[in-house]
């Protein structure tokens, strides 16, 4: 299973090249980017399709025992976002060479490091089995994220420092909170810990660390009330990073919740605080409605969209904490089809801003006719989002509000409704936008953006359908065994 | 009943969709609309090779994915649904001639992208007849929502921008709001959305959420256009005239009314729904509907509007067919279906011939057209006595129904209240007919000799007179599908 | 529940108190500054913290001798201070260095454009010149 770690690694070493390539005058950094990426994706496609075949495995980094060293925990969920992650990162990046050079003409290779850095870290997350290394991972994530993001408007860096002042603060609560499981468990691998803890369930240092890690997570995750930094920092990134951060970090932090919450949190834990998982879904109603209500008053394209990634990160925590198999199923659905569709719009939006210089709704104006191709690329994203079959949006959602009316939490399910009729007003006042009024400015560059483009959006929009009917596959294939030990 | 696997459902809604690809990189616009005729009528070919089958008992059946647990993507023919696939793939390539006539008559823009999504409307209509279950239904009704809204935001222009978005509000919000619940509830409870499985919310619910979920799917497929979720209808009407006679007279009305049918047989179950003494509530609703409606059509003075008034009245017909829970009640709706479609298309052709002839809108400002254009009126006046429900026309056999079901019933008033509803349709249908032809010089508007629209515009709304006719004395295929749906 | 066994330590205690001071910095403090120093001493606690519980009275640091004649000496565990958690904090302790060295940055950027480290100023800035076309930036 060496295919997992060269799946992590390449884009890792990807980054020193690209930087080594800068140092040497070389303007190779995108093919070299493009190829670290396509090799990390074709590992993590490998490995997918090996634990698909022969079932979880745990990979040990340096052949090191799994309470000493560092374990990879490879199965079918961890592996498939991988693939997507992977994946999506090199459509992302595939046709962004033109742009990038022309906004940074000196610093692109830092970008390209940048980049790898930020997407090797993603992946990283999702593989590792160690809890203290997931720390590590985060931090080499939000590092890379937060100096691309201020790579972006004049607005960015502000938004940058906010994102890093919470961002490493969250992490640090995380850091504290493994540190009471360490002292009761006296492990920091993920299985090993997960075996010890039931016995010591209602400890109270068990209580504080699990309630401090969810605090971080939550934090890194953009969940109402800690969202503060989210839109500001994917609003102003520079569009290619945040077609990489957007759909990408709030579904590893809601990938994470997922494992904490089948293998850490005992059921007598959760049983022990029942408030908790109330609390929990609460706070994902109101996310829900908070992004709702702000999309609303959104001027912007992007902006739009990041309040819409909130209120998508109350879908995942609510489903995550409802208790049921169902809503659970849904979360795991969600972070699939949400890391999809976000991409998708981010990416489409990403080819407006290249023609039209901004995503202010003013400049939208015409672009049916102008930019069909990545218009119909928006318009497969927001259908996915506003949950229409076959895209993957609607699945996902279906689960969660049938765990919604399962675990009888109706403000849950009204909130997942209100979300999708939202989105169907959101998406419709853009598209109306670029549909009915016509732009006349002169100097306006005509025509579609460059193939190099299109072909990877094409690619990201037409996987949401496909995303969607295999539903069932994985739902039995990735879902039910995650959730078999949980009877 | 025997299930068989067959590719022909699937084959019929894929030649809809040949239109799309090849019309957009046709060369010429002839080439465009042959296109589209190769692909209406192959897909009403494919539709009518089923006939046979479904006439001998068989369903062909065909699962395309497993998407979820106990709702798979599966298309299955049956009566009811060949029925409707029939009425609307037949009447697509009669508008479809009517289309080139009334598009080029008028010079519209974007054609290419019209016949698109025209074609692609078709598609997710007959898709919708075509489903085997809740969640394929769904799918092409949402596929349906989605594609018409440029079809009737065609013209770019505020009025189509402000009737798009009313549209959209009702058909979309009604939909994601009550049926998708709805519908997530009973995949829940029942664990099949498989229409072949009606009744299984029995003794699963209290019946205060049965009657709930009943209301929800009732007014969640707005496209039913039941009273008070039916101002989609007339603001829909800013689309050119040949998306308001095939998709809001026909397709897009219909599938409202057959997805209702569909809820009503093959979710509920007729045995639920009469222990429920649910009927009652559903023939309420359509009563009020179609009374209201007529009463407010005879004073619109919008042809189209007026039509789309009655529309509303018809289509509450068809649901107070499936209310009445017994055979010949709802044999009468289903060969309504067939019967009003046949009818109202003709009817909009009418008006949509006499605006590209004389750019008239208006029935006060149509005295006397009927010396202009002899033949579309009189092609009007057959097509009003379908509606209304005189012999010999089509609409007589399912009001007929409709009244044989009311009186199976027992319900005396709801027979009195069809009649007088169909005085009303006759308020409004027949004085436009009568002053058409019959007016003093001084009054009339219009003069001979006669001029009439287009030949492309002319052909197809006699055939569809024609038909309306023909279909009383000939009702074959379709009546014995209805009586087969009705469970006959 | 039942908390004393954790908290009747008094370093807990400590850590606890520093964390909140630096908690207050970075939530209160309206320049940037000092908002990054209260995120430094916030992680310091959690350093502090990691580095107490590896520790125990009268304990050596992990080294292994060789055995003397007697046998005493070599591996003798419940001697040792357990170095893991130390260990961990060496890599947290760089973590928080790199996270140093990118707000340092950040801020020297904002410095550079708005002459100011206030965050209400720099806000205010940007709620007067919401277009910011005229404003290109400097890297």
């Amino acid at each position: 299973m060496h295919a997992a770690l060269v799946a992590v690694i390449a884009p890792l070493f990807g980054a020193f090249f690209c930087v080594f390539s800068g140092w040497a005058g070389g303007k190779r950094e995108h093919w070299i980017a493009l190829t670290a990426l396509a090799l990390s994706a074709t590992a993590a496609l490998d490995a997918l399709l090996r634990v698909l075949k022969g079932g979880p495995q745990t990979y040990l980094l340096g052949n090191w025992p799994a309470p000493f060293g560092i374990a990879y925990t490879l199965d079918p969920l961890a592996c498939a976002l991988v693939f997507l992650i992977a994946a999506g990162a090199l459509l992302n990046l595939w046709g962004a060479r033109r742009e990038i050079a022309h906004r940074y003409p000196e610093k692109d290779h830092t970008f390209y490091a940048l980049y790898l850095l930020a997407a090797a870290g993603h992946m990283g997350m999702v593989v590792t089995g160690d809890v203290f290394n997931f720390y590590v991972l985060i931090e080499i994530t939000a590092l890379s994220c937060y100096a691309l993001i201020s790579m972006g408007s004049e607005r960015s860096e502000l938004a940058s420092l906010n994102y890093l002042l919470l961002g490493a603060a969250g992490a640090s609560l995380y850091l504290l909170g493994v540190g009471f499981l360490y002292i009761k468990t006296g492990t920091l691998n993920l299985p090993d810990m997960a075996a010890i803890l039931p016995a010591m369930a209602t400890a109270p240092a068990v209580g504080a660390a699990l309630a401090l890690i969810l605090l971080g997570v939550a934090v890194k995750m953009g969940l109402f009330p800690f969202h503060g930094w989210l839109p500001g920092a994917y609003g102003e990134a520079p569009a290619v990073a945040a077609g990489l951060v957007a759909p990408m970090t709030t579904k590893v932090m809601a990938y994470v919740l997922v494992r904490f919450q089948v293998s850490l949190f005992p059921p007598e834990f959760l049983r022990a605080a029942p408030a908790l998982p109330q609390i929990m879904v609460w706070l994902s109603v109101a996310a829900i409605l908070l992004g709702a209500v702000m999309a609303l008053y959104q001027k912007n394209l992007r902006r739009m969209l990041c309040f819409i990634v909130l209120a998508e990160v109350g879908y995942m925590a609510g489903g995550l904490f409802l208790g049921n198999r169902d809503a659970l199923t849904g979360t795991v659905l969600h972070i699939y089809a949400d890391l999809a569709m976000t991409l998708c719009v981010f990416m489409a939006a990403a080819n407006i801003e290249r023609r039209r210089g901004s995503l202010a709704f003013e400049k939208l104006r015409g672009l049916f006719g102008t930019m069909p191709w990545t218009m119909a690329g928006l318009t497969a994203g927001a259908l996915s989002m506003i949950g229409v079959p076959p895209f993957c949006g609607f699945f996902s959602k279906w689960y969660l509000i049938k765990g919604g009316m399962a675990a009888g939490h109706w403000p849950f399910v009204a909130a997942l409704v209100l979300s999708s009729l939202v989105n169907v007003l959101l998406f419709f006042r853009v598209f109306e936008i670029a549909f009915f009024e016509k732009d006349e400015r002169p100097g306006l560059v005509a025509g579609d953006v460059s193939a190099a483009r299109l072909v990877p959006l094409a690619a990201v929009a037409l996987s949401l359908p496909l995303l969607g009917l295999a539903t069932g596959q994985i739902v039995e294939r990735v879902v039910v065994p995650l959730l078999a030990p949980l009877t | 009943m025997h299930a068989d696997m067959t590719l022909a459902p699937l084959l019929a809604l894929a030649a809809a969709l040949i239109a799309v690809p090849t019309g957009i990189t046709a060369r010429s616009a002839n080439l465009r609309e042959a296109w589209t005729f190769l692909a209406a009528g192959l897909a009403f070919c494919l539709t009518a090779s089923m006939i046979p089958a479904v006439l001998r008992g068989d369903c062909p059946t065909l699962t395309i994915a497993e998407v979820l647990p106990g709702a798979a993507l599966a298309l299955r023919v049956d009566a009811m649904g060949l029925l409707f696939a029939l009425t609307a793939s037949f009447l697509w390539i009669v508008t479809e001639a009517y289309a080139i006539g009334y598009m080029r008559g008028l010079s519209e823009h974007a054609q290419t992208r019209f016949y698109a999504y025209f074609a692609v409307s078709i598609f997710a209509a007959l898709g919708v007849a075509f489903s085997a279950n809740l969640l394929t239904m769904y799918l092409f009704y949402e596929a349906l929502s989605f594609a018409t809204y440029p079809l009737v935001a065609h013209h770019q222009d505020e009025e189509s921008r402000r009737s798009g978005r009313t549209y959209l509000t009702y058909i979309v919000g009604a939909s994601i709001a009550l049926a998708l619940p709805a519908m997530i509830a009973v995949g829940a409870l029942t664990g099949s959305l498989d229409f072949a499985h009606a009744g299984g919310l029995a003794g699963k619910l209290p019946d205060a959420w049965l009657w709930a979920l009943l209301v929800m799917f009732l007014f969640g497929f707005a496209k039913a256009a039941l009273m008070p979720l039916h101002s989609w209808l007339p603001a829909a009407m800013v689309a050119p005239t040949p998306v308001s006679s095939l998709l809001h007279a026909v397709a897009v009305v219909k599938v409202g009314v057959f997805c209702i049918y569909r809820v009503v047989t093959g979710v509920f179950g007729v045995d639920l729904l009469r222990g429920m003494g649910a009927g009652g509530l559903i023939t309420f609703v359509a009563a009020a509907t179609m009374l209201t409606a007529s009463a407010i059509a005879l004073s619109q003075d919008g042809l189209k509007r007026r039509l789309a008034f009655s529309t509303i009245g018809q289509l509450a017909y068809i649901v107070f067919g499936a209310g009445l829970l017994n055979a010949a009640g709802m044999t009468g709706g289903l060969l309504h279906i067939a019967a009003h479609a046949f009818g109202k298309i003709t009817l909009f052709f009418c008006a949509g011939a006499i605006y590209v002839a004389t750019h008239e809108k208006y029935v006060s400002r149509m005295a006397g057209i009927g010396r202009r254009m002899p033949v579309t009126m009189l092609a009007f006046f057959i097509a009003s006595l379908s509606i209304i429900g005189i012999p010999p026309t089509a609409g007589f056999l399912s009001k007929w129904h409709l009244l044989l079901g009311c009186i199976e019933g027992g319900s005396w008033w709801l027979a009195a209240t069809l009649l007088l509803s169909s005085l009303l349709n006759a308020a409004y249908f027949l004085p436009i007919t009568y002053r058409a032809f019959f007016c003093t010089d001084e009054e009339a508007q219009h003069a001979g000799p006669a001029r009439e629209a287009p030949l492309l515009c002319v052909v197809p709304l006699c055939l569809t007179a024609l038909i309306s006719v023909g279909l009383f004395f000939a009702p074959g295929v379709f009546l014995d599908l209805a009586r087969m749906a009705a469970g006959h | 529940m039942d908390f004393a066994p954790l908290l009747g330590k008094a370093n807990f205690w400590a850590y606890f108190f520093i964390m909140l001071t630096g908690l207050y910095g970075m939530a209160v403090k309206r320049n940037l500054v000092k908002k990054i120093i209260g995120l430094g001493i916030f992680q310091t606690a959690i350093m502090l913290f990691y580095v107490s519980i590896g520790s125990k009275e009268g304990a050596t640091i992990p080294i292994l001798t060789a055995a003397d004649a007697a046998g005493r000496g070599g591996i003798d565990a419940a001697a040792y201070i357990n170095p893991l958690p130390h260990v961990l904090m060496l890599t947290a302790i760089v973590v928080s260095v790199a996270t140093l060295g990118v707000a340092l940055a950040l801020t020297l950027r904002l410095w550079r454009r708005y002459g100011t480290l206030e965050e209400d100023e720099i806000l205010a800035r940007l709620r007067g010149d919401p277009g910011g076309e005229a404003c290109t930036p400097r890297s």
